[in-house]
């Protein structure tokens, strides 16, 4: 297959006209047209084409998901609509004929004929794509619990559930699956509780190392409120998350959530001298960053 | 016929004996590094030290010892005296009956670089009986392991771990394998084994799960 003269194969930089004047999107990788997205790489789109009805004499248009009739030379589809020729600069979506190729007045019927271009939901939130039905599902299943603890504690919900996202990579792991542990809170061998608030003794099929809770929130609760003997903070004894995160921003208002957890961190949360206490609090902000976005598809 | 038998051991055998069974059996099936075919087990939270003509040394009897590793040499065990679920130590005995006197090997609870530890567990004993590696909690969300010289019991942290084995033969003889946690590159952890010198160097990954630890330890005999 030739290129056409503005494609390329992979992603590029966010915000950069790509392939026929599209958008590309940073985050995803694809490219975005007013109605689809597209998959650099690929010359198709990922999702159907919404007028396309086939045309029985025209093969090409039997295959809904391929861009301006597999001929780019030709022809160019900025709305991801319709193929149209080069001298042709296309109708808008707003004047796209309605079902049966009525003309598109009056409120239009969905998906056909929004007057304005429509601004569809990022490709984060497709659950179609890549990993975002298990990360959009953990911070659906979770949220009215880090609500809970948001409005005990005074941490944001949003940084609750990234500090979790980040330590159970969305729920993913095998304590988080197996021993409803979210925060990564160790069970020393010989231990039944670590002595971590409201954990219980491990069951049979338990991940090995790991305290056992009884849901998210028990986890987040102990991980927030636990005070730890051989942790150290200046001017506390037995400091726990939550005096650290409060002593910070009492100190300073504007820290970054990055520096919040960094001191959350070193003073033994992922302590000093393991292999992930350098760039903690840059991983948590940044996955943070991550879950707002999922909490906007969900529309919060 | 395997539950008539289990039935049958069930009638016949006190659990005292049933417990032993169990202990060689399982100490059988996975070896051990003390000397010849001596080895130190756990029962009702006492010490013994089973020696290699089949006579049983008694250690300790506090009823709260367990995990007990016997020296190369056969005459020390270490193993974990518990106090509460949140306060642990390591001791050591001596398994020669009219000198034993069972003690914390480093004093309690352990300092090391500022920070105060008062839960130990897993210690084991280097090829040359010469040190003890043990595990201490290290912040939330790992542990660390931690040696002791037993000509200079002054702490030392060797690497941040979630469990470990000392290679007790071959190349490595003396070196650690030890899961580590570390952070991938999307959100959250991964937990492979690595090979560490007894300083806490990395020498390389030696796998994923604990088959390949096992397969690794087969390979070094």
């Amino acid at each position: 297959m030739g290129y056409y003269y503005e494609w390329e194969p992979s992603a590029t930089k966010n915000g950069t006209e790509k392939f026929t004047g599209y958008l590309r999107d940073a985050e995803s990788g694809l490219d975005y047209a007013v109605n689809r997205y597209m998959q650099p790489g690929m010359g198709r789109f990922l999702t159907a084409d919404p007028s396309a009805g086939s045309d029985p004499a025209s093969p090409e248009t039997w295959n809904r998901y391929a861009y301006v009739l597999d001929d780019p030379i030709n022809y160019h589809d900025p709305y991801g609509r319709e193929a149209c020729p080069p001298d042709d600069p296309c109708q808008p979506p707003s004047t796209f004929p309605g079902p049966g190729g009525s003309p598109g007045l009056g409120t239009p019927d969905p998906p056909f004929g929004n007057p304005e271009p429509v601004d569809p939901l990022p490709p984060i939130c497709n659950t179609k794509l890549g990993n975002n039905k298990s990360t959009l599902a953990f911070v659906s299943d979770n949220y009215n619990a880090a609500l809970c603890l948001a409005a005990e504690s005074g941490v944001s919900v949003s940084w609750l559930l990234g500090w979790a996202a980040e330590e159970s990579g969305y729920g993913g792991s095998p304590q988080a699956g197996a021993n409803q542990n979210h925060v990564n809170e160790s069970l020393p061998k010989g231990s039944v509780t670590g002595g971590w608030v409201n954990a219980v003794a491990c069951p049979a099929g338990s991940a090995s190392g790991w305290a056992c809770f009884n849901s998210f929130y028990d986890s987040f609760y102990a991980a927030l409120y636990t005070q730890h003997q051989s942790w150290s903070y200046p001017g506390q004894t037995n400091p726990s998350v939550l005096s650290i995160i409060s002593a910070v921003l009492s100190a300073n208002p504007n820290a970054t959530e990055s520096q919040v957890f960094q001191a959350v961190a070193g003073a033994g949360f992922d302590a000093k001298g393991s292999p992930t206490n350098a760039g903690y609090g840059d991983r948590v902000q940044n996955v943070t960053a991550g879950v707002i976005k999922r909490l906007k598809c969900l529309g919060d | 016929m395997l539950g008539r038998l289990t039935i049958g051991l069930r009638f016949r055998l006190g659990w005292r004996r049933k417990a032993w069974i169990g202990v060689i059996a399982v100490l059988i099936a996975i070896g051990g590094q003390g000397f010849a075919n001596s080895f130190a087990v756990a029962v009702s939270g006492n010490i013994f030290v089973v020696q290699s003509d089949g006579e049983r040394v008694r250690v300790t009897s506090s009823g709260s010892d367990s995990d007990p590793d016997l020296s190369p040499d056969g005459r020390k065990v270490v193993f974990v005296r518990r106090f509460s679920d949140e306060r642990s130590e390591i001791w050591i005995a001596s398994v020669v009956a009219a000198a034993a006197s069972p003690h914390p090997l480093p004093n309690w609870p352990l300092r090391i670089n500022g920070r105060v530890f008062a839960y130990a567990s897993s210690p084991r004993f280097s090829p040359d009986g010469g040190t003890v590696f043990f595990l201490v909690p290290f912040g939330a969300t790992t542990q660390a392991i931690v040696k002791v010289a037993l000509a200079n019991p002054d702490p030392q942290f060797v690497a941040a771990a979630l469990s470990f084995k000392v290679v007790v033969a071959g190349q490595y003889k003396g070196d650690l394998v030890a899961r580590i946690r570390k952070a991938k590159l999307a959100p959250g952890y991964y937990e492979w084994y690595w090979l560490l010198t007894p300083e806490g160097r990395e020498l390389g990954i030696v796998g994923q799960d604990e088959r390949d630890v096992a397969l690794f330890m087969e390979q070094q005999k």
